[in-house]
């Protein structure tokens, strides 16, 4: 067992003093292992990238401690500390050639000439730049620039590189192909990634383990599949994928049930009107409760009629839908009035869809592919 | 020490601004208040300063001898202004709307006259001028076009037409720099909705370059109003401004609590009028 | 009436109302385009038929006689005129370097630092810009007759020529420029992204080589840019060399204007030449450099 790559205790960040202060990272403790892509998911202004620099030396801690590789880092300044960091807008110096650019982080450590040439071919080969050493940043694409960004963070072989949001600028077809090879030279160096970005998509792809962060606090740490299927509140549910919500009371307890490996308690939610379902909910829930249930729509199925006891049925019209191609949304009425959104694949070759407005459906879905949490106050999201 | 320095940022900067901080405090500040302090004092009897409290050079001031010039200078000033409002916008206009490659050219050519001396481009207006050596004169009188000389010097004609030709380009650039930043799918979108090219104009580019009018005016007043060079050359000795006015004081008559009085109020009207004028704007803004 | 008919008187009625705004607004273009000839032609034509008139052989600036270079040569052994251009140069150059060296350490602090009494020096920085040469002129005069200092000339020789420049006229040419400088290095500044320092930071390099490799380098077109305005204004200066260098001592404007309080003769012509050439050549090689630094601001900005 590794000492972790970078450790941070109940870290506080606040801006300014007294009354106009905000509090941009409000208490977040993090554990990243050694080697692991580590991706900070949420919204803008969450407070990912004030923690990304808190690590890199470039704030410090109001309050706790960031640890990297097992050292405190206290207030040590950027430049001394075994981090790298590739920049959102990439930051390469204008005024010197893409070898200077990659080479400069061991010349300020003092590394001699021979070594130094044969460490920066070496990273830019690794990003294949190696052709174009003897440019100047405004030669460049965005792509390529960001390549040599990379590599001159890489070229210093840092215990941990902080990356925010570098594929921010990039067009779609770029940021997918680069997402692939980021993750494919991370997989290769063995260095641990702090990847900072807005993009759930980006983050389930590339990270062995996501946090999500919300108005500076870290809502909940797990693997793709954990955040995902097992979200711990309603903005992280919400955030991430599409979500159907229905607002209901609990009626009582009933027992338990295991996802991977996290075992959850189960309720009896009554929605309006008088339909009762069974969900996965908080361990908090009490009968009386008011509760929001929150589903998926790729988790619904439109059948002839339900199953029984595994899973939950409800009734309801289409209301609408929308051709996508690959998959229709269908835009399901229920009973009470509510709304949900149901993906259906489409598996059959047809010039119709499955279902028209108007009809009359069913509809079910798992117990555990769906989780009630409390009623709380509204969050935007 | 030198790690304290590093630690502490507002030291750092304060040791970067000492040199200019002390040079201006010294050679700029307390010069200021030299004058000020000057202008409530007695002029000696051999032209040296006594240090008595007075307002009578304030009062002076308010002679009709000298307070009729300080009103034709703040006249001359907003009529210059004026000018040089009407003249640069559509010029600004002109060269905002250009191909990028025209816009350089067209702003050097007004730079460069820009950039040379300004008491050579006055020199050359007073060629221009003179009433019966000048060249418009001796070539309109060779031609036979006019009998007798035209008077364009010696006289206010000759002063604004100095102070316009001197201080355009003051307002033009404020004015192209304001009018190139202009979004033009705002004009797009007014046109969109029926409003006529004047209508847009006043409705939406004027407006928008309101910043850029009042940088540029207030750019061309406050030199135009503490003019020297321009009514000293073109003026001929008969038209006067402020500025002449406190020349003399200082290097002729050596008067100089009464000359520091005059400066005192010249500067203060340059304040009074820019922050109107700033006011004026803000309301309009709104 | 048939459907095709009906269909064209539309397609004419179109036509027409695009055709009237179009014929108005290319009126408006021409007008335009014409009052801004006019307005470049009033600009240009007094300084060409300055020049122009240089070469005249007359002395008469209105007639014509032919071509010659005698007040060239008039100006050339009018030591005082060589004296006063020498006097230019040096208080020029003199003033420049220690403005430009003020100016930029004033940029750096506020630009990039806080520190107490920053609005006031905000103030005190653009003072000197806005306020009318005149006023400036008297207050030195003021400060250096009060003080008893400034007056004292340095001494020195160049080219077989004895100078003597008094301090308080490189002080003036100073207190002006140190904001001009300041104005032109702060927006280079301002507009440089602060994440390169970071990088660099980032990348081990202490405050010290962060700004000696980054931020100097950036820096320097706007200092460069700073250096040719700072230039530019001191060789142009009349109002405050007028007043704060005492009796007898010379700046090429300051000798112009004596020139022709006692008459005006094409000599001063060819020194009007001299020095617009001589201002063409700083236009230029301010140009040459913002191409060559990929400056993102103009110099004529700078002015705005």
């Amino acid at each position: 067992m590794s000492e972790p790559g970078v450790e941070l205790r109940n870290v506080v960040k606040r801006f300014g003093t007294g009354q106009g202060s905000v509090v941009a990272v409000n208490g977040v403790s993090l554990s990243i292992r050694d080697g692991e892509f580590f991706s900070l998911l949420g919204p803008s202004g969450c407070g990912k990238t004030t923690t990304l620099r808190m690590i890199g030396g470039f704030e410090t801690p109001t309050e706790g401690e960031i640890y990297i590789a097992g050292e405190p880092q206290g207030y040590k300044p950027a430049y001394r500390r075994p981090v790298n960091t590739v920049f959102q807008h990439y930051a390469l110096f204008p005024h010197m050639t893409v070898f200077n650019n990659v080479a400069f982080g061991l010349q300020m450590q003092g590394v001699d000439r021979d070594e130094i040439k044969r460490r920066v071919e070496e990273a830019l080969d690794m990003v294949q730049m190696g052709s174009m050493a003897d440019r100047k940043p405004h030669q460049l694409s965005g792509g390529q620039q960001q390549r040599v960004a990379l590599a001159r963070a890489l070229v210093n072989h840092p215990k941990v590189l902080l990356l925010d949001e570098p594929l921010g600028a990039l067009d779609y077809k770029l940021r997918k192909a680069m997402q692939f090879e980021l993750k494919r030279l991370q997989e290769r160096v063995g260095i641990t990634f702090v990847y900072v970005t807005h993009d759930q998509e980006e983050a389930l792809t590339m990270s062995d383990r996501i946090g999500v962060m919300h108005r500076g606090r870290l809502l909940q740490v797990g693997t793709a599949q954990e955040i995902y299927e097992a979200p711990m509140n309603r903005f992280v549910a919400n955030f991430i994928g599409e979500t159907n919500y229905l607002r209901g009371k609990v009626v009582e307890l009933a027992g338990k049930t295991t996802i991977g490996e996290i075992t959850m308690p189960v309720v009896k939610v009554l929605i309006e009107p008088d339909t009762c379902i069974l969900t996965v909910g908080t361990p908090d829930l009490r009968p009386g409760d008011a509760v929001t249930v929150a589903f998926r729509p790729e988790k619904i199925r439109i059948v002839d009629e339900c199953d029984g006891l595994e899973t939950n049925c409800a009734n309801g019209v289409v209301a609408d839908l929308v051709y996508k191609g690959a998959a229709t949304t269908y835009l399901i009425r229920l009973a009470g009035g509510e709304q949900i959104k149901v993906d259906q694949q489409n598996t059959r070759a047809m010039f119709d869809t499955l279902y028209h407005p108007g009809e009359q459906v069913t509809i079910t879905w798992p117990i555990a592919g769906c989780k009630a949490f409390a009623e709380e106050a509204e969050e935007d999201t | 020490m030198i790690a304290a320095l590093q630690k502490h940022r507002s030291l750092q900067g304060g040791l970067l601004i000492l040199p200019a901080a002390l040079f201006l405090l010294v050679f700029f500040l307390a010069p200021f208040f030299i004058v000020l302090g000057y202008s409530f004092a007695e002029r000696g009897t051999y032209g040296g300063v006594v240090w008595n409290f007075t307002l009578e050079n304030y009062q002076r001031a308010f002679d009709p001898l000298y307070f009729s010039t300080v009103l034709r200078s703040g006249w001359i000033a907003a009529l210059t202004t004026l000018l040089c409002l009407v003249l640069g916008y559509p010029l600004a206009y002109f060269i905002a709307t250009r191909s990028e490659k025209w816009r350089g050219v067209l702003l050097l050519a007004l730079i460069i006259p820009f950039w040379t001396n300004f008491l050579i481009r006055t020199y050359a207006l007073l060629t221009l001028l003179r009433t019966n050596t000048g060249l418009i004169n001796v070539t309109l009188m060779n031609l036979g076009l006019i009998r007798q000389p035209l008077p364009l010097f010696g006289n206010d004609f000759a002063i604004l037409l100095g102070l316009v030709y001197g201080w355009l380009p003051n307002m033009v650039l404020p004015l192209y720099a304001a009018i190139s930043r202009l979004d033009h799918s705002l004009i797009e979108a007014a046109q969109d909705l029926y409003a006529p090219g004047s209508k847009v104009f006043l409705r939406v580019i004027w407006p928008l370059t309101l910043p850029g009018v009042v940088a540029g005016s207030i750019l061309v007043f406050i030199p135009a109003l503490g003019a020297f060079i321009t009514p000293a050359l073109l003026g001929g000795g008969k038209s006067l401004m402020i500025g002449n006015i406190i020349n003399n004081q200082f290097l002729a008559a050596h008067d100089w609590p009464f000359g520091s009085a005059l400066s005192t109020i010249m500067i203060g009207i340059m304040l009074v009028v820019t922050i109107v004028y700033f006011r004026m704007v803000q309301k309009e803004a709104t | 009436m048939s459907a095709t008919s009906v269909q064209a008187a539309e397609a004419r009625a179109k036509e027409q109302v695009r055709v009237a705004p179009e014929r108005r607004v290319r009126l408006g273009s021409a007008l335009l385009s014409l009052h801004s000839v006019l307005i470049f032609l009033f600009l240009w034509v007094p300084i060409i038929i300055v020049v122009f008139f240089s070469f005249n052989e007359s002395q008469f600036l209105a007639e014509w006689t032919g071509f010659s270079t005698r007040w060239y040569v008039e100006m050339i052994e009018d030591e005082q005129t060589i004296v006063a251009l020498w006097n230019s140069v040096f208080v020029a150059v003199v003033s420049t370097v220690i403005s430009v060296v003020i100016g930029t350490l004033a940029a750096l602090a506020m630009e990039r630092y806080q520190f107490w009494g920053k609005l006031g020096m905000e103030g005190l920085l653009y003072l000197p810009i806005i306020i009318p040469d005149i006023a400036m002129a008297i207050m030195l005069l003021a400060f250096f007759n009060l003080s008893g200092i400034g007056f004292t000339p340095w001494r020195l020789e160049i080219a077989g020529l004895r100078l003597s420049v008094p301090y308080s006229v490189i002080i003036g040419h100073v207190a002006f420029n140190i904001s001009f400088v300041a104005v032109v290095v702060r927006a280079r500044l301002a507009d440089m992204d602060e994440t390169l320092e970071e990088a660099a930071s980032d990348l081990y390099a202490g405050p010290w080589q962060t700004f000696t490799r980054i931020t100097l380098p950036m820096m320097m077109p706007g200092i460069v840019a700073g250096a040719l305005l700072a230039f530019t204004l001191s060789l142009d200066d009349f109002v405050i060399t007028f007043f704060t260098s005492g009796a007898g001592f010379n700046t090429l404007p300051v000798r112009v204007f004596g020139l022709v309080k006692k008459g005006v003769t094409p000599k001063i012509n060819a020194i009007s030449t001299v020095m617009l050439a001589g201002s063409l050549t700083l236009v230029l090689i301010a140009l040459l450099f913002q191409r060559k630094g990929g400056g993102t601001k103009s110099i004529m900005e700078i002015n705005l």
